[in-house]
């Protein structure tokens, strides 16, 4: 076999496993029935908010989660923020007994989202009494933007959720909450403000269809992943893993991740929520996105530590080591494919310009090619956008839906940038990452009334 | 002694039972891509065989080339390149069925009965399509056997492979029953 038949080879290959996952997370998916509610009032709920720079959002955040949830206290964890962001907090928790602030100062500050994480589990700890039921007080992680879903609780306490003794954590479905609107970027206009609508729109359809379908496999395979946001765990489960490993959250960058790889390596199931969830902001800026994003991928590659614990761990599911590990090594796989892919490519058409008759003749010849691309290439992502426009967003015509199936499968090539850029830092063992800024906080001054009077009574 | 220590002996020598059709598996694999040109021309001769019954005149193979309509007015034939052969499709699942098996404690029966439905699923689309296009041809003429050759027969395949994989996944996965920490 010729080195360019090896690489051919390989590259159907990979191909034909990417198409099969792709209908391993559709059918289940697809099929899919409605969960349960169960009762809240069984549960003692405590939702950990990690803050850092968050005066712009904290207080609509806090004001949605005392209201919606009347059972839950809110533990705001302030991580040396230079605004007013525990200023604002603390004047709320003098006036109500179920919010609490947490204050990390430098230096222990700023270690990380599970190092904030990991100081709101000590402070509950401290505060809770000594024979708290911690198998029936669930902690649920919000970001400070973000948005949980009323029926949260109702879904969380479900028999197929905390209902079930052997569930440690369950993850809610993610949307975006600016998906509608039609100018997301504050004071853009033009060309950069439909740009930003538009990645708005494609990161709701990513998180409420293809991540979604994901998850509704790992539902099967019992090897949900968590996420940053809308993450729930049962506190026995949290004082577990802090057992085995120190602290329930660990310094990966993609700790949410991680965390649901330790409950899961307990020996407890993690449960997906798809008929709750959490609204987040999108973001509509590129830069911000694929920086997002490669943090995401440098998180999951450094997850790839655990496999082997993975693979000898008698908690996992056959399924579920499998899944996980094909989910781990697929920034790997992608890396693979960004030489694979195009050096196919080149080769063919190298061959064919030598080949009689030249380039020319090789179009002709391989023109039969285009429409097996389109079918393996390009509908294995633009499918989803098709199925987020029936049943979850139908706005417009079904030119809209063709619309954003074709600007889905465009979007998905930003991966390709995101993995080069998330293997180069991690080959050159760069982990730190600035926080990614609200879109409030790019709001012209004049933009943002509100919250300057608010700033004023505080300081 | 308890049950466990009575079972023990047994899971180890499973386990290591597991191990070594792994390794056969992978090598198997390894051994077919060493030898893919003489693996060709055994599938043309299968080829040729049940090809037979189907099209015009008889067929007959010559290395890895596969002759139909020989005794007829249209003689052709079609040369399985190493990239149409069944090497390609058979080589990944028996690489896949290994690794599963070395990496986690499976059910050694079940991978095996779903790596031989999946290498089954494989074999048969791409005879399948060998005769689909032989069929074409003498129908059709080469636009017959262009259109079956590279749509038709390449969907035939992917569908069969991406079947293949799934299957193998499910059969080897099948009744993993996880403990559950305190809760087991």
């Amino acid at each position: 076999m010729t080195a360019s038949e090896s690489l051919q080879a390989l590259a159907f290959v990979m191909l034909v496993i990417f198409l099969s996952y792709v209908c391993m997370i559709l059918v289940p998916f697809l099929r899919r029935k409605r969960d349960e509610d169960g009762d809240p009032a069984a549960f003692a709920w405590h939702v950990f908010v990690p803050c850092r720079d968050e005066e712009a959002v904290i207080e609509d955040t806090l004001d949605r989660l005392v209201t919606d949830f009347p059972l839950a206290h809110v533990w705001i964890v302030d991580d040396h923020s230079t605004d007013a962001t525990a200023e604002l907090v603390s004047m709320r928790a003098s006036a109500d007994a179920r919010i609490h602030l947490v204050r990390r100062r430098l230096p222990e500050a700023r270690q990380g989202k599970g190092a904030a994480l990991n100081a709101a589990y000590r402070a509950l700890n401290g505060w809770l009494p000594a024979d708290a039921d911690r198998d029936h007080t669930v902690i649920v992680v919000v970001d400070a933007d973000g948005q949980l879903a009323p029926n949260a609780l109702h879904q969380a306490a479900g028999p197929r959720a905390f209902g079930d003794p052997t569930t440690g954590a369950a993850q809610a479905a993610v949307w975006m909450s600016n998906r509608n609107d039609d100018r997301p970027i504050p004071g853009a206009r033009g060309l950069r403000q439909w740009w930003g609508h538009y990645l708005v729109r494609m990161q709701d359809i990513e998180f409420r269809t293809t991540i979604a379908a994901m998850q509704c496999l790992r539902g099967h395979t019992l090897s949900v992943g968590l996420g940053g946001n809308g993450q729930f765990t049962r506190l026995a489960t949290l004082d577990a893993i802090a057992g085995a490993a120190d602290t329930p959250w660990h310094g990966s960058l993609l700790e949410d991740y991680e965390l649901g790889i330790h409950v899961m390596l307990a020996g407890f199931r993690n449960v997906y929520l798809h008929d709750t969830h959490v609204a987040q902001e999108a973001l509509p800026f590129t830069g911000k996105l694929l920086t997002q994003r490669t943090r995401w991928c440098q998180g999951g590659m450094q997850c790839t530590k655990y496999l082997s614990q993975i693979f000898f761990s008698r908690n996992f599911t056959n399924a579920g080591a499998i899944e996980a590990a094909y989910f781990m090594l697929m920034p790997f796989l992608q890396l693979a494919g960004t030489v694979l892919w195009p050096l196919v490519f080149l080769i063919s058409a190298a061959q064919g310009a030598i080949a009689p008759g030249g380039l020319e003749t090789w179009l002709a010849t391989t023109a039969w090619v285009v429409p097996l691309m389109l079918l393996t290439g390009v509908l294995p992502f633009a499918l989803w956008a098709l199925i987020y426009w029936k049943r979850d967003e139908r706005r417009g015509s079904i030119l809209t839906a063709l619309g954003w199936a074709v600007g889905y499968w465009l979007y998905m090539y930003q991966s390709y940038v995101v993995v080069i850029r998330a293997f180069v830092r991690l080959v050159l063992g760069r982990n730190g990452w600035s926080k990614t800024k609200r879109i409030a906080e790019y709001a012209p001054q004049s933009a943002a009334p509100a919250a300057a009077p608010q700033l004023e009574v505080v300081r | 002694m308890s049950t466990v220590a009575l079972n023990r002996p047994a899971r180890v020598a499973g386990r290591a039972a597991s191990v070594l059709v792994a390794l056969a598996l992978i090598a198997l694999a390894a051994t077919l891509l060493a030898l893919q040109e003489q693996f060709r021309d055994v599938e043309a001769r299968v080829a040729a065989f049940l090809m037979d019954p189907f099209v015009h005149g008889r067929t007959a193979p010559a290395g890895s080339i596969v002759w139909f309509g020989l005794g007829t007015q249209q003689v052709t034939g079609f040369q399985i390149t190493t990239l149409c052969s069944t090497v390609i499709l058979v080589t990944p699942l028996l690489a896949a069925a290994g690794l599963m098996l070395l990496v986690r404690p499976l059910a050694l029966g079940r991978v095996l009965v779903g790596l031989a439905i999946g290498t089954g699923i494989v074999t048969l689309c791409n005879l399948l399509r060998y005769g689909f296009a032989a069929i074409a041809m003498q129908t059709w003429g080469s636009d017959g056997f262009e259109l079956v050759h590279r749509y038709l027969g390449s969907l035939l395949v992917i569908a069969g492979f991406i079947a293949a994989v799934i299957l193998l996944l499910r059969f080897a996965t099948m009744r993993s029953t996880p403990q559950r920490g305190r809760h087991s």
